[in-house]
């Protein structure tokens, strides 16, 4: 589906004034509202999804949001009912995704600003060395079609976890870094203590921790390692073949020929 | 095998670089029967890396070389397993 920014205005506008725009009605109050709350969420103490559209809080205030982007293009939608605020913004071009969330996060810092109070981590977590690592989206480990590789490399990005030596957690999507405090204990799901999810605020999806060797860093360098060496056995076993036929040499027979 | 292996991660390549796997051509299944091609041939080669050791068939650095492609082969295989390429999985 596309729409004009223009379009989108209408929209956004529609949503703000109970579902009318300069006379026209698009939706009933009562749709709006129930578009508005909350339909399905991930953790209870997340804010999850309205009706097509992300719930997040600023402090108290509510922001709704739809983002989107395929490859070299990114947009958002921005709703502040409370305010009577809307963002529509799209980017294009090979940093879009970074200039679109440089964009939104200054917008939300000017106009809903959070109170930022001073908390202090408590040292490193028990459970530390289990929650580090890389966690990956599971629209892409989830997905069950040749889809899964693109995804990866262009429409989503892994989320690095690490501990700060003083207990502050970052979180890092690609030099796109938040760093996190404790304010109380974190969840595990206790069957077997193991962590099969990762939530968290400001995002539609959930993620699930990957083990080393499928982070991408090592794919493309094992990806690399073995082509090379298969590309070794592609050219070099015709190329054995010839010489031998060159040096008039003894061309192989039975199973030495059959394993080419 | 191994021709057929690359033949296939240089067009997966090739159809991420034009960029169709945004409109995937209607010649996309026939490219996923190239690594379930070069499994079966990964098998096969397998047989012979094991044999070559047991029968003695080449030098030393030969029979190095052959298990080492054939190694790779494999991971690299398993790697396509893990992306879903390996397979009818559309």
């Amino acid at each position: 589906m596309s729409a004009t920014a223009t379009d989108m205005a209408q929209f956004m506008l529609a949503h703000l004034n109970g579902g009318a725009v300069d006379g026209n009605r698009i939706l009933s109050s009562e749709a709006v509202d129930a578009m508005h709350r909350q339909w399905f969420t991930l953790h209870e103490q997340l804010d999850g999804m309205a009706f097509g559209l992300q719930r997040q809080r600023r402090d108290d205030v509510l922001v709704l949001r739809h983002s989107g982007g395929v490859p070299r293009f990114a947009s958002d939608l921005l709703l502040v009912p409370e305010l009577g605020l809307g963002l529509f913004v799209s980017c294009h071009n090979g940093n879009a995704f970074d200039a679109k969330a440089a964009f939104v996060d200054a917008f939300l810092d000017r106009y809903a600003p959070v109170d930022e109070p001073h908390l202090v981590p408590d040292g490193r977590p028990a459970r530390a060395d289990a929650i580090e690592g890389q966690y990956r989206s599971i629209k892409v480990t989830e997905r069950p079609t040749y889809g899964k590789l693109p995804w990866a490399l262009f429409s989503t990005r892994p989320i690095d976890v690490r501990f700060e030596a003083d207990g502050t957690l970052v979180t890092d999507t690609g030099g796109n870094a938040d760093r996190w405090v404790k304010v109380e204990p974190l969840a595990f799901r206790e069957d077997d203590g193991t962590i099969t999810h990762l939530f968290r605020e400001g995002s539609v999806t959930a993620f699930e921790p990957v083990s080393w060797y499928e982070t991408m860093g090592i794919q493309a360098r094992l990806a690399a390692i073995t082509a090379l060496v298969v590309l070794s056995g592609a050219v070099g076993w015709p190329l054995g073949t010839v010489r031998r036929w060159y040096r008039g040499g003894p061309s192989l027979s039975g199973g030495p020929r059959r394993a080419r | 095998m191994p021709g057929c292996l690359l033949a296939f991660v240089a067009s997966a390549v090739v159809l991420v670089v034009v960029g169709a796997l945004n409109r995937p051509p209607p010649w996309l299944d026939l490219v996923f029967v190239l690594p379930i091609a070069s499994a079966v041939a990964t098998v096969w080669a397998g047989v012979y890396a094991v044999r070559s050791w047991w029968e003695a068939y080449w030098r030393l650095p030969v029979r190095v070389h052959y298990t080492a492609v054939v190694c790779a082969a494999a991971v690299l295989l398993r790697m396509l397993y893990y992306w879903n390429l390996l397979g009818l999985r559309l």
